[in-house]
């Protein structure tokens, strides 16, 4: 059975995007206030006599010279002036075409070139060479981590945050590293640091968030940002407002929470947008007008919304473009394979999880949507393989995850009894502990195997697990839903036993969905 | 009086034991001349010579505060003048020096106007690139270099070590010149000054993002070294070590959009910067690559606590010192001939 897990309690934790990518964004821009640079006489002067004195002498050594100056100074036109007069000429050095044709596209060749490993192997030679530079170290430990070589990358990590210990880039990416790699208690320490050597919102957004994570306590701050703020100020304070919104809603006052949310979604950072998603999805729907115009600026809030409304094919699309956003993370892998399972795309779905358990090779959920869409291939073999590798279980969920998948493999092996009992198994845990949507979803998975597989009576449970569900609105329910109906479509088996089996005799009374998931009522 | 300042209309006129010939660098967009005007000219035994001459009506344009404005010049001259003869008098042969000085006054005109009178050179470094190899390159840079350590030695800094401030005397021999902007320690000019008062476009990377060391050698001393950096990186790459820095930042990385503090730009401009020296590196010969490379690496580290000798700190010399960076550029000159 896939599933398409969600934060229970979503906190505002950052992203770990690469140098270039961040460096992009606004979120490692400190605005500068004040009076503007301006150049002095002598420069502005010297300016006037070199670009006299090339128009003289046009050598392509004098234009190289006034071309860097210029875009030094931020002269830009006269930059590329120059750039082109240099594009055209010969005999230079190689950076300075590099620099000319920079100026000119105003942007670089492609930075990454080659596969994960040999630009680990480049970024080695380079680190040797360099080695104070901490956001190369930084973009070395991210590539271990896409590897899952979590202790080579932590080792990088910790020379990262060393070199540079305030350093904003490097110490939200080394939280988010520690929080991957399991050690929230070094994302504190290390974000608790570089919180006391002075202000700066974005750390401090990452501590109450670190903080919250872990039960440690942070001192109680408050929000200092008027509504009426200039769009600069709300956007470097939005994860610091969201995150105090958090607390508050932790702390059970809505009221404020919502105050605060509305403030940060005026000017969001990205990972505010992606955190207001799950905000209005789980617990404030009525502010999705307020958030909404947001989400396209975030791959992970596009994708649950996609999903949401049932857009599948472009939710696979965009949970395919965040994977490569944040290609160690789990939580793209995961929701990606589990769409595309639901989609019928069992080869997406295993290369999705195969490539999200390179970084995460203990995931659950990850290791899970392998076995299912490889049983769902009919590679039984393969799936064994894999599904003996299935991790130790963690929570309830994993457990009932775990028991209607190993159902699914019993029923590929043709050992119908032992899976349908399987499948009970889970619904019975499901129910339970109340997981309402769990039990729901283990018995239309539990339909669906017995249709596929052509069992007697098949029929009948296919009508009972519909019956059951179909008050069902959450997309995961509506999604099984259509696919039993589309395995019942091209399975169109009759039932040879026209008497209720006994296992389904009590499946209306477990699978009532609770209030909140009911539509609405008018 | 004449609309054009008389500093700027000097040609065909005898000042001292000096005929001028002709103005070098008119400058039709700025008739008065700036600050100064340069000419050619020649003496009695028909020595030419280059002659500086400083337009002090310049002080005038502006409606208020002349009178400071001329006092300022006043003293920028006479202290410019006075560097350069002491320079004479050290026998600072890497170091264009004066060979007279004076002031010209002519019936008529209220102001007078000071000059000073240099020898005169074949051009500036950027002239003879095109046709210069390596050798040549880092001779002319070993040029500049002992120029610049014979003014640190008597704790003057230079300020504005650039390729036009490079003059070749001789095809051959390099001589630091232009000391506008020097300063000396304990002989306070008016280029005392927090920020920088050379161009700024080849300005120490520290001072374009306003960190001020509060040490008199970090802030001067390592500012010239930074510019020394980023003139052998033009001699090497062909463009500016402050340039190929900026290359590798973003937009609001760079000191005209950047309003955090030096201590939250050093990350990033250390990773511009050895992404600068990977991209150098290549260029250089293989035979000097490793050692050119860390003159350039040591010259133009972003942290001007960390500029210069990195072994200074356990040896206790002096970490700006030049001596040994011009023994090295000497011998890896004569390695690659």
């Amino acid at each position: 059975m896939i599933s398409f897990s969600d934060f229970d309690k979503k906190l505002v934790i950052p992203t770990w995007l690469s140098y270039a990518d961040a460096s992009k964004g606004h979120e490692l821009t400190f605005p500068r206030n004040g009076d503007p640079f301006t150049l002095n006489a002598r420069t502005r002067r010297q300016f006037i006599l070199d670009y006299q004195e090339f128009k003289k002498i046009p050598t392509a050594h004098r234009a190289a010279d006034i071309m860097g100056a210029a875009f030094v100074v931020g002269e830009t036109e006269l930059a590329q002036e120059f750039a082109r007069f240099i594009v055209s000429s010969n005999g230079l050095r190689k950076p300075a075409y590099e620099l000319a044709d920079y100026i000119l596209r105003g942007f670089h060749d492609n930075p990454i070139q080659g596969d994960i490993r040999s630009r680990i192997s480049r970024n080695k030679g380079l680190l040797r060479e360099f080695p104070q530079n901490a956001i190369g170290w930084i973009q070395h430990a991210r590539l271990y981590t896409i590897l899952g070589q979590v202790s080579k990358a932590e080792s990088c990590i910790r020379i990262a945050v060393n070199l540079a210990p305030y350093d904003r880039y490097v110490v939200r990416s080394a939280v988010r590293f520690f929080i991957h790699a399991g050690d929230p208690e070094s994302a504190w320490h290390y974000v608790k640091r570089a919180s006391s050597i002075g202000f700066d919102p974005w750390i401090k957004a990452t501590e109450i968030g670190v903080g919250e994570l872990i039960q440690k306590h942070v001192k109680r701050i408050k929000n200092n940002v008027s509504p009426s703020a200039s769009p600069s100020e709300l956007y470097h304070n939005s994860e610091l407002i969201e995150s105090i919104g958090m607390l508050e809603l932790l702390n059970g006052n809505d009221h404020r929470a919502k105050k605060h949310f509305k403030q940060a979604w005026l000017n969001p950072s990205k990972n505010v947008v992606t955190h207001s998603e799950w905000i209005v999805r789980n617990r404030f729907p009525d502010l999705i007008d307020l958030a909404k115009p947001n989400f396209g600026e975030s791959l992970e809030a596009s994708t649950w919304q996609f999903f949401s409304t049932l857009r599948i094919k472009e939710a696979i699309e965009v949970a395919c473009e965040w994977a490569l956003e944040e290609p160690f993370s789990k939580r793209p892998f995961a929701l990606g394979s589990s769409l595309s399972c639901a989609n019928g795309d069992y080869d997406r779905a295993m290369r999705m999880a195969r490539e999200g358990l390179r970084a995460n090779p203990k995931d659950f959920i990850l290791q899970n949507n392998l076995c299912v869409s490889l049983l769902k291939l009919n590679r039984l073999a393969d799936a064994e393989v894999e599904f003996a590798k299935m991790p130790v279980r963690t929570s309830v969920r994993d457990e009932i995850i775990y028991s209607a998948t190993k159902g699914l493999v019993e029923f590929k092996r043709r050992n119908f009894l032992a899976g349908r009992s399987l499948y009970l198994e889970a619904i019975a845990k499901a129910t339970d502990a109340g997981e309402k949507i769990l039990a729901s979803k283990a018995l239309l998975y539990l339909a669906i195997a017995e249709v596929e597989a052509e069992v007697p009576g098949a029929s009948l449970t296919a009508d009972e697990s519909m019956k059951a569900t179909e008050k069902g609105n959450m997309p995961d329910i509506i999604l099984a839903r259509a696919a039993l109906l589309a395995a019942r479509e091209s399975h169109r088996e009759e039932p040879t036993i026209a008497k209720l089996p006994d296992h389904l005799k009590h499946f209306d009374k477990i699978v009532i969905l609770p209030r909140h998931l009911l539509p609405p009522s008018k | 009086m004449n609309d054009v300042a008389l500093a700027s209309r000097l040609e065909g006129k005898t000042i001292g034991k000096w005929t001028v010939l002709s103005r070098k660098q008119k400058g039709p967009d700025d008739p008065s001349g700036f600050f100064s005007s340069c000419y050619q000219v020649i003496d009695g035994e028909g020595r030419i010579a280059f002659l500086k001459a400083f337009n002090y009506l310049y002080a005038f344009h502006g409606m208020t505060g002349s009178a400071d404005m001329l006092k300022l010049m006043t003293e920028n001259f006479t202290y410019e003048r006075d560097l350069l003869l002491l320079c004479s008098t050290q026998k600072m042969r890497r170091v264009v020096t004066a060979i007279d000085s004076g002031e010209y006054r002519e019936s008529g005109e209220i102001v007078p106007v000071p000059y000073v009178v240099f020898e005169i050179a074949d051009g500036d470094l950027k002239s003879f690139l095109s046709i210069a190899d390596l050798p040549w390159k880092l001779q002319a840079f070993h040029g500049a270099l002992v120029g610049v350590n014979q003014l640190h030695r008597i704790r003057i800094v230079h300020q504005d070590i650039k390729p036009s401030n490079i003059l070749i005397f001789g095809k051959r021999v390099s001589k630091i010149a232009d000391l506008g902007s020097a300063t000396q320690f304990g002989n306070k000019s008016n280029w005392e000054v927090p920020h920088h008062p050379g161009d700024m476009r080849y300005a120490p990377v520290e001072l374009l993002y306003r960190h001020f060391s509060p040490h008199w050698e970090t802030r001067r001393f390592g500012a010239d070294l930074f510019m020394l950096g980023g003139l052998l990186t033009y001699l090497i790459a062909d463009t500016n070590f402050l340039s190929l820095m900026y290359h590798h930042l973003e937009s609001h990385q760079r000191h005209d959009a950047f309003g955090g503090t030096f201590e939250q730009a050093l990350p990033f401009l250390i990773n511009a910067y050895h992404m600068s020296l990977a991209q150098i590196k290549p260029v250089v010969p293989e035979s000097i690559r490793d050692e050119l490379c860390a003159v350039i690496a040591e010259l133009s580290h972003p942290d001007p606590d960390k500029r210069g000798n990195p072994r200074s700190l356990l040896n206790r010399h002096n970490q700006f010192s030049l001596e040994r960076y011009t023994s090295v550029v000497d011998r890896l000159s004569k390695k690659i001939t």
